[in-house]
């Protein structure tokens, strides 16, 4: 079967939608940051003990250099821009693991790798000439990872995740499953997840990788859906979570098909 | 690199509870520690309590019996004991806690009761039930102990205060007590701390608890206790004809079965009492983070049922709403009160905030709030405890060698004999207002060459000792705000030394410890009326720091005398008083 794009458009299709990504999800940090501090935040200044105006301004400076980061990714085709968004976000995610207080906390830095680490698939496709396998591996491994760490909150019955399934049913149809209900759905979507995840560590599918792309949007448009217009923030900070694999869809559009993993 | 630098300096800072160790009842043997009566459902006739011991045992009980009543004392045993859950990598000791279920007890009646195992005996102790009648009561409302211990004992002594008012009846935590809920060190901390709730003549405050974020884990449960599973994850505790509250949970699912559940209770609760109380943690209108999940879930049932009042926490900070409906200010809506100041450090809110504008109230400090409940009001007072700093300051305190003085100093890791004595000619050193130092942008006189160079700054300033205004000082305390370390002298003796830990081994110089110079530390100086002298007087501080390379140093100290005021400032100040009227 034909390739449905040509490597060199499938590349540039493929860096554009990981651009466009960084650059909503570190505006949604700077926001957060700015609005009411992050996790960065509540580390260094309860955990550690540190000023709460320095505490503060560190955690404003994780979220400049997440925007600076996204914003040099998109002037500039070099490491730096992925680079520091990939470290802002590291923080974020480390400590959310450290802080704890959220359930599946210490799952942080796998739930969150779409976040981190898919913006290092950025660099591959600058090199000259682009390292395309090199972008896949990263995006692999990125979204395999927020899938596989959400579909075992998911198998656990994560209660947020019970909330945006029933909160959505209740908002927009008026009625909704109860709680039994919903953890068997969630069950079920747990198991989607690892199937999905597995499939993408295994196989090299547009088909999967548009799936997971579609979920992505799916569960981050719930957080505004279920849960109201306050927390968009939520679901721009999800960005990454539908373009990694958008992105990691275009690259494999151009590949020859269904070969085994390199 | 920045997630491996959080990660190598992920060394919580050291909690410090020392100046209470001697109230907190030792855990050994089976000497009971840790008591606590436990409401969640009818306050009136029954009561959960709990203790603590260190082994196991065989034989314990409760033995309680109405105050002054010559009824045969009551016995009831545990239900329920069992050691708590440990993490197992250095969680502290083992111990062992019991629950016992009182029940069938006499509304709006005192119990005095001792807890007992193998023998060993508790202080004699009491609580008071609930009501069955509209008599006036007084609630104590917060949350978030959760971190900085120190503080958290001063303010546990303030509920001890509140206590003793026999029309304070219970206790509502808005939960966070501990910093990780599974680490069974932290929770014996927090148990040893809420002995200090106790009034000096055995009164135990019923406490009903809320599930705080961090309160994961099994022992919340084998803390606070219950039938089954422990705590129910929500529940309704009715005072009396007066106050109904509603616990929530904001960690789990806030939109399923708990979503059913208030819609059916908060009408009930609301048909069954004049005021309808609710606390959860997760603040749905805060003062500083983003607002919880259920804001959209929960805001409309409380408008829909006319809730009077609402205790959330996790903020770190006081916050009063204006009243709310719909999502925007109303006249006759729901205020929500809190935030959180029990001990864990306080934040500094965010402002521009539509629902804390005036009338509205945003600030920050360790707190409580008194909630009195009567027939035809409902008043809340938020008990700020000030800060001790705030009270280190002139205004307070009468200066001897007052802040910002200029004192000579000289930046050298050796210094010359006698520089801490009257007569020695410092001459030819630098001469500069306090703080000396340099980095952080904190210091009135800025060392430029000492970073790399030397870790020690020698500072001195002399005052007149026949000045009226210092011989009449029957004491004299020093301040300092340094980092890292620093020690004293007075005409020669050693008065008062920070931020130094023994050395560890004898004959080596003492270890400095890294700090951040945030805030004045009071140091006592001990035989001040034998140590000053007619003349000169010096006194003189050694600044030292960790490193030559530290990117800072602050050495900050002044010199007070006897308090403006005599006796003791009260432990809390009103900020806010209001009453609400019903509906």
């Amino acid at each position: 079967m034909a390739p449905a794009l040509r490597p060199d458009t499938a590349r540039s299709a493929a860096a554009a939608s990981l651009r466009a990504g960084l650059a909503v999800q570190a505006a949604a940090l700077a926001w957060l940051a700015w609005n009411h501090g992050t996790v960065v935040d509540s580390f260094l200044f309860v955990d550690l003990g540190w000023p709460e105006p320095r505490a503060r301004g560190v955690d404003l400076a994780v979220a400049a250099a997440a925007l600076g980061g996204a914003l040099l990714a998109l002037l500039r085709p070099r490491l730096a821009g992925p680079a520091l968004v990939a470290a802002a976000f590291l923080a974020v995610a480390v400590c959310t693991r450290v802080v704890g207080g959220r359930a599946f906390s210490d799952l942080a830095p796998a739930a969150h790798a779409t976040r981190w680490l898919a913006p290092l698939a950025l660099p591959f496709l600058f090199a000259r000439p682009p390292r395309a396998r090199g972008a896949e591996r990263v995006l692999r491994a990125a979204v395999a990872a927020t899938f596989l760490a959400h579909g075992w909150e998911a198998l656990r019955h994560h209660p947020a995740f019970v909330d945006l399934l029933v909160g959505s049913a209740r908002r927009w149809l008026g009625a909704a499953p109860d709680e039994a209900t919903a953890r068997h759905v969630l069950t079920a979507i747990g198991v989607v997840d690892g199937a999905v995840a597995a499939l993408l560590l295994i196989r090299r599918r547009v088909s999967v990788a548009a799936w997971a792309a579609l979920w992505g949007l799916l569960t981050a448009a719930s957080r505004v859906v279920a849960l109201g217009g306050e927390f968009v923030h939520e679901t721009t900070l999800r960005a990454l979570n539908v373009l990694a694999p958008l992105a990691l869809a275009l690259l494999w559009s151009a590949a020859a098909d269904e070969a085994p993993p390199a | 690199m920045i997630p491996l630098l959080l990660l190598a300096a992920a060394v919580l800072v050291p909690q410090d509870d020392s100046a209470f160790a001697d109230r907190f009842t030792p855990l050994e043997g089976t000497r009971p520690a840790h008591w606590r009566v436990v409401w969640t459902d009818d306050p009136a006739t029954r009561a959960r309590i709990a203790w603590t011991t260190r082994e196991p045992g065989e034989d314990h009980r409760v033995v309680f019996a109405p105050a002054g009543s010559d009824d045969e004392p009551r016995v009831r045993e545990p239900y329920r004991s069992a050691p708590y859950t440990r993490r197992g990598d250095g969680d502290s000791e083992p111990a062992w806690f019991h629950h016992a279920q009182l029940d069938r007890l006499t509304p709006g009646t005192t119990y005095r009761f001792h807890v007992e195992s193998d023998g060993a005996r508790s202080p004699e102790l009491s609580f008071t039930t609930a009501p069955l009648d509209e008599r006036p009561f007084a609630l104590v409302v917060g949350g978030d102990s959760r971190s900085g211990w120190e503080a958290r004992c001063r303010v546990n002594e303030v509920i001890a205060d509140l206590a003793a008012d026999p029309a304070v009846l219970a206790f509502v935590h808005g939960g966070d007590y501990v910093l990780n809920g599974d680490s069974w060190h932290q929770w014996s901390r927090w148990l040893s701390h809420h002995e200090l709730t106790t009034t000096p003549d055995g009164r135990v405050l019923p406490i009903v608890p809320t599930r705080g974020n961090h309160d994961y884990g099994a022992l919340f449960d084998e803390v606070f206790g219950g039938p089954g599973d422990g705590v129910p994850a929500y529940y309704t505790t009715r005072f009396s004809p007066l106050a109904t509250l509603v616990t929530l949970n904001s960690n789990v699912s806030v939109a399923g079965d708990q979503l059913t559940w208030l819609e059916d209770a908060l009408p009930r609760a609301r048909a069954d009492a004049r005021w309808l109380l609710v606390s959860y943690h997760r603040a749905l209108y805060p003062g500083v983070k983003a607002p919880g999940d259920a804001l959209a879930f929960w805001p409309p049932l409380f408008d829909a049922h006319d809730v009077d009042l609402v205790f959330e926490s996790d903020g770190h900070c006081i916050k009063r709403t204006v009243p709310i409906r719909g999502g925007e200010a109303h006249p006759d809506g729901v205020v929500y009160v809190g935030e959180g100041g029990l001990g864990v450090p306080q934040r500094t809110p965010r402002a521009g905030l539509w629902y804390l504008e005036p009338p509205g109230l945003v600030t920050q400090g360790h707190h409580v709030l008194r909630v009195d409940v009567g027939p035809d009001s409902l008043r809340t007072r938020f008990l700020r405890m000030p800060d001790p700093g705030e009270r280190l300051t002139v205004e307070h305190l009468r200066p001897i060698v007052p802040p910002g003085a200029r004192w000579r100093y000289r930046a050298a890791d050796d210094a010359p004999e006698g520089w801490t004595l009257p007569g020695f000619d410092a001459a030819g050193w630098a001469e500069g207002p306090v703080a000396i130092g340099y980095g952080d942008d904190d210091d009135a006189t800025v060392l430029e060459g000492m970073r790399g160079e030397h870790v020690r700054v020698h500072a001195r300033v002399s005052f007149d000792g026949d000045d009226p205004a210092v011989r009449g000082n029957d004491a004299a305390t020093l301040l300092c705000r340094y980092d890292d370390a620093f020690v004293a002298y007075l005409n020669g003796t050693e008065v008062a030394r920070g931020g130094l830990e023994p050395p560890e081994e004898p004959g080596d110089e003492p270890r400095v410890r890294s700090g951040e110079a945030t805030a004045f530390e009071a140091f006592p100086v001990d035989a001040w009326r034998e140590l000053l002298r007619p003349g000169e007087n010096v006194l003189a501080v050694v600044g030292i720091n960790r490193m030559r390379t530290d990117r800072d140093f602050t050495l900050d100290p002044w010199l007070a005398g006897d308090p403006r005021v005599e006796g003791e400032l009260p432990a809390t100040e009103v900020i806010d008083d209001q009453v609400l009227a019903p509906r």
